[in-house]
């Protein structure tokens, strides 16, 4: 069997030379050994097999025909929680895919027909309900009744307010889409929603490695955000804005229309005092960077330009290629919110911004790798408590979701888990 | 292949779930840093191993190996498994993943020592001794390698070598799982009393079990080592801006001072490390061969290709001596610092001044440097040539970023791979023995003739041909450098080129007397150094045959191919 996609890996899969630091925090900011490691399947699961450096290899046997696509190779490719921080550890030190060879891998791994059957259940509900839980309890819209929101494309606005699938279905976190709406509106924005339009952005089709279903639903997306004519796709929920900013043009889908997360617009208006915190709040909080808000929102530039060898063995780009540190994401406008709150702790936790600890609950169906996820979810509760948190703040439905259950769990030391906009909202004295 | 009661066993011992023995993942532990030096068809695979073990006590170890001795398998430890010499020699070979055994056991701080288990790697260490005010030796591959692997199994040279020395005299006890199962602790501590010494009270066999090199898991599984301690008297911790790949120390650390020293010669090099030694001012050192240097100025391959072509560095850097220079108090760091510039002085050097270049600065000089073939002896001669490079200021953040990048090498050993890897993907080493600090020079001008037909090919990156690197040891007494190049993963000629490189220069170590190089571990390395080194290869197969008359580990990378090894893999390996 031959795999075209992963033989023009090879070359990339050949330059790993198993130093592990995919695994780890990059050395320079090292600071504990408790909360050093990174990759959530391989902190669970320990073997090599369970990392960017070992999928990658196992690419390579399977590219290279020394093993099958079988059941014993799905099992450990779709454990993967695709946060993605192996790829910014290894362009620490050189160019590399490693995050493109897990999702090629996977990907091949679906199209030989070996998604688990959860995932294949995912992908109907995604095309039946246009959730990926095959919600039908509610519709698309309905998070929002009695906002007065403009509805688009029949109204027009400047925004368009993106909730996401599971925020406008979870019964805490639409609160927060709410909340986020409220605060637009009090500031004065110009802005409306889908409603019952409202479709998921596709992430865990991307996430379970359905490719076909992904980029379907993405360009049928693509089309709606054009039709609504906005100037710019404000976000709610950290995974989206991943997905809108960095996924679609990664496999070809381009809106041309501005994508914020909604705590990139509300430092702004902070800042333009359209919003006043005014309230204060004794609260000791840490923050939590979303792998899809953080490192994976920073989207991949088209590169055109020549590959070129000098100095017998060394090959450089023209112009410079940009290699994806994962520094490009969504980091300071939360902690600049945050620490504008008059009484107000904030305390860093170890694993932060590029290198953000995942809280294990993205990668598709986290329910069915049940033990690794919530072990990564209670390592970074453990971690913020650590640093002397009451609070857990971070602003992704899933992330969040993901630390209740995992908090709950935890039994006697449980942490109180809120999504940043619950808190300006607070602090913003707003009913 | 392993039965399915055979499975069973092994999986009765340490719990099913760390057992593996699916083809995915024996694949994802066939392939190393550099493992197509390991076969004749320079492809990246080594043997396939027969299952891969994750075992949590000594006591499993114990029994794991009890099995082997029984059985027609062998087991392969190893902690961080980076390099080669991890990686199984048979297809019948158990490779033990000892990454669960990951505890600091103990830090001793009123006696500086340290007790941890395998797979404590040297920042985890380093980061909880810096609490304590103290540090430990790391070997230069990086903050992310085993300390118990560098102090009882194998090497053990690193930068901090200047004052701590090489790796296995920091050895104090350690506790072994023995050929035959029996689990043995060596030294003091196997006589009931601390971890202060390996050789006694108690078992000492030190030469036996650790030797010069290591038996890289050869000769049982070491489950715990002691490891001794060396002052710190800076910050516990540091704080950083910026962000990958280029993360910058928000201050200066106390005590602590990086200095970067160019010299016209070989000879003056060679004057300044034995000087600077002899006042005990290095806290540790780096000879910073050109290449590396101009590589650590740029962010990406197309700046190094301009810097690079400059011709600046080839002239300019030649000889430069990164040092770190650390104080157990204000007043002893600054006796050291004025120590130092009066011996750089004497030497006729020059002290870079710590700012970052501005890359388009190296276009204007490069006429400058194009007309001298030794530019760097003309302008140590100019009167106050040091005070005036002193006054050479840029910004402070300029200032921050080189002592950052000259930081991480020299003390946190924290982006030692972005120089190795990121030019070519692929590097290799040969030549490099620890001997004396000028020997050092010595064996990088012989790798780099060896390189040099190859470079003039294409087979391998033209860095300038010496890419030695290395540093003093023990205060002067010891150096070592070695002889290292690039090549890439991706070109079956370059791969070839470079394995014919490694085996050219390793016999020319032995007509040049070069000493006994990094490479020479292994049957055949063995058999090619162990007789113009006292039969020492004898004496290995000697050990091994007494102490493991069951082959119950694969002995590759250490008295050579197991006796249970398939015929096929019997035949001889090099290692670059």
């Amino acid at each position: 069997m031959s795999y075209p996609e992963l033989k023009s890996l090879e070359s990339d899969i050949a330059t790993c030379f198993r130093c592990s630091l995919c695994k780890m925090v990059p050395l320079p900011v090292f600071k504990k050994q408790e909360f050093s490691n990174i990759c959530p399947i391989n902190s669970h699961y320990m073997f090599h097999s369970y990392s960017a450096s070992g999928l990658g290899y196992m690419a390579l046997a399977l590219s290279e025909g020394r093993i099958q696509a079988d059941k014993a190779l799905a099992d450990i490719v779709f454990s993967c929680r695709t946060c993605g921080y192996c790829d910014m550890a290894c362009n620490f030190i050189m160019e590399s895919k490693r995050n493109e060879i897990n999702m090629t891998l996977r990907e091949t791994l679906v199209c030989e027909g070996l998604a688990p059957e959860e995932y294949k259940r995912t992908m109907q509900n995604l095309k039946d309900t246009g959730n990926p839980a095959g919600l039908t309890h509610a519709k698309a819209g309905d998070w929002a009744a009695g906002l007065n929101l403009k509805k688009l494309p029949e109204q027009k606005a400047d925004i368009l307010l993106y909730a996401g699938c599971l925020t406008r279905y979870d019964k805490n976190a639409l609160l927060s889409a709410r909340k986020m709406a409220k605060l637009l509106l009090h500031a004065g924005v110009d802005v409306g929603i889908l409603g019952d339009e409202e479709n998921c952005c596709g992430l865990p089709a991307h996430w379970m490695g359905f490719k076909d279903n992904f980029t379907a639903l993405a360009e049928r997306n693509a089309s709606s955000f054009k039709g609504a004519h906005v100037k710019t796709i404000v976000t709610v929920c950290g995974a989206c804005l991943g997905t809108l900013k960095a996924k679609y043009p990664k496999y070809g889908i381009n809106t041309g229309i501005e994508v914020l997360h909604g705590t990139e617009l509300l430092e702004r208006l902070i800042e333009k005092k359209k919003i006043k915190l005014t309230r204060p709040l004794n609260l000791k909080v840490t923050y939590h960077d979303p792998c899809y808000l953080g490192r994976q929102s920073e989207p991949q530039e088209e590169w055109k330009g020549e590959e070129r060898t000098v100095f017998g063995q060394m090959k450089y780009t023209v112009p410079p290629r940009k290699i994806n540190y994962g520094t490009g994401g969504v980091f300071d406008p939360p902690r600049a919110i945050l620490k504008s709150i008059t009484g107000l702790s904030f305390r860093e936790m170890y694993r932060i911004r590029e290198y953000s600890h995942c809280c294990g609950g993205g990668g598709g169906r986290a329910e069915m790798y049940e033990k690794m996820s919530l072990e990564a979810a209670k390592d970074r509760i453990k971690e913020a408590r650590e640093v002397g948190a009451d609070y857990l703040v971070t602003s992704c439905s899933h992330c969040k979701a993901q630390f209740e259950k995992a908090s709950l769990d935890m039994g006697n030391d449980p942490i109180s888990v809120l999504d940043i906009i619950d808190i300006v909202f607070q602090a913003a004295d707003i009913d | 292949m392993l039965t399915v009661d055979e499975l069973k066993e092994l999986k009765d011992i340490v719990g099913e779930e760390w057992v593996k023995d699916d083809l995915p993942t024996r694949d994802a532990y066939s392939i190393y840093y550099n493992s197509s030096s390991l076969n004749k068809e320079d492809k990246l695979w080594t043997a396939r191993p027969a299952a891969v073990i994750m075992p949590k006590t000594p006591e499993e170890i114990s029994q794991l190996t009890k099995f082997c001795n029984r059985k027609d398998f062998m087991l392969k430890p190893f902690s961080t498994g980076w390099i080669t010499s991890s990686a199984p020699g048979s297809r019948k070979t158990i490779l033990l993943d000892l990454k669960r055994m990951d505890k600091i056991i103990d830090i001793d701080v009123k006696n500086q020592i340290a007790v941890v288990e395998p797979y404590v790697r040297a920042i985890d260490l380093q980061s909880e001794l810096w609490k304590h005010g103290l540090n430990v030796h790391a070997v230069s591959c990086g903050g992310n390698h085993s300390i118990l692997a560098s102090t009882a199994a194998a090497w053990g040279y690193g930068i901090t070598g200047a004052s701590m020395g090489y790796q296995a005299r920091n050895m104090l006890g350690v506790e072994w799982v023995m050929p035959s199962g029996e689990i043995l602790t060596l030294g003091s501590p196997g006589d009931g009393a601390e971890w202060f010494s390996t050789d006694g009270p108690g078992p000492g066999v030190r030469g036996l079990i650790r030797g010069f090199q290591g038996t890289f898991g050869g000769l049982g599984t070491f489950t715990k080592v002691g490891v001794k301690l060396y002052r710190w008297d800076s910050d516990p911790e540091y704080e950083v801006h910026g962000g990958s790949p280029k993360y910058v120390l928000n201050r200066e650390l106390p005590n602590l001072g990086v200095f970067i020293l160019m010299f016209p010669s070989k000879e003056q090099i060679t004057d300044a490390g034995y000087k600077l030694g002899e006042a005990e001012c290095n806290y540790s050192d780096f000879r910073m061969p050109a290449f590396f240097i101009a590589l650590g100025f740029t962010d990406n391959n197309l700046e190094l290709k301009q810097l690079w072509s400059t011709g600046v560095f080839q002239k300019l850097a030649r000889y430069v001596l990164t040092v770190c220079v650390h104080g157990h108090s204000k007043k002893e760091y600054q006796w050291k610092v004025k120590a130092l510039k009066q011996i750089v002085k004497e030497s006729g050097g020059l002290i870079l001044p710590m700012q970052q270049i501005p890359l388009a600065a190296f276009d204007i000089v490069k006429p400058f440097f194009k007309m001298f073939k030794n530019p760097l002896k003309l302008i140590t001669k100019i009167p106050f040539i040091q005070e005036i490079t002193d006054m050479m200021k840029t910004s402070e953040e300029m200032r921050l970023k080189l002592l950052t990048t000259a930081f991480f090498i020299l003390v946190r050993h924290a982006n030692n791979s972005q120089g190795g890897f990121r030019a070519s993907s692929g590097m290799f080493t040969s030549v490099g023995a620890f001997d004396t600090w000028d020997m050092g020079f010595e064996q990088a001008d012989y790798i780099a003739g060896v390189k040099r037909p190859a470079i003039e090919k294409g087979l391998i990156l033209d860095d300038g041909g010496d890419l030695g690197s290395g540093g003093t040891f023990d205060f002067g007494h010891l150096g070592y450098i070695e002889g290292i190049g690039e090549y890439s993963t991706n070109d079956p000629e370059s791969r070839k080129a470079t394995k014919a490189i490694v085996e050219e220069s390793l016999h020319g170590t032995i007509e040049r007397s070069l000493g006994l190089p990094i490479a020479a571990f292994g049957g055949p390395m063995n058999q090619l150094f162990g007789p113009h080194c006292y039969n020492y290869h004898e004496m290995i197969m000697k050990i091994k045959a007494k102490l493991d008359p069951n082959s119950s580990y694969d002995s590759w990378t250490y008295s050579g191919a197991s006796e249970k090894a398939f015929p096929d893999e019997k035949e001889g390996y090099t290692f670059f």
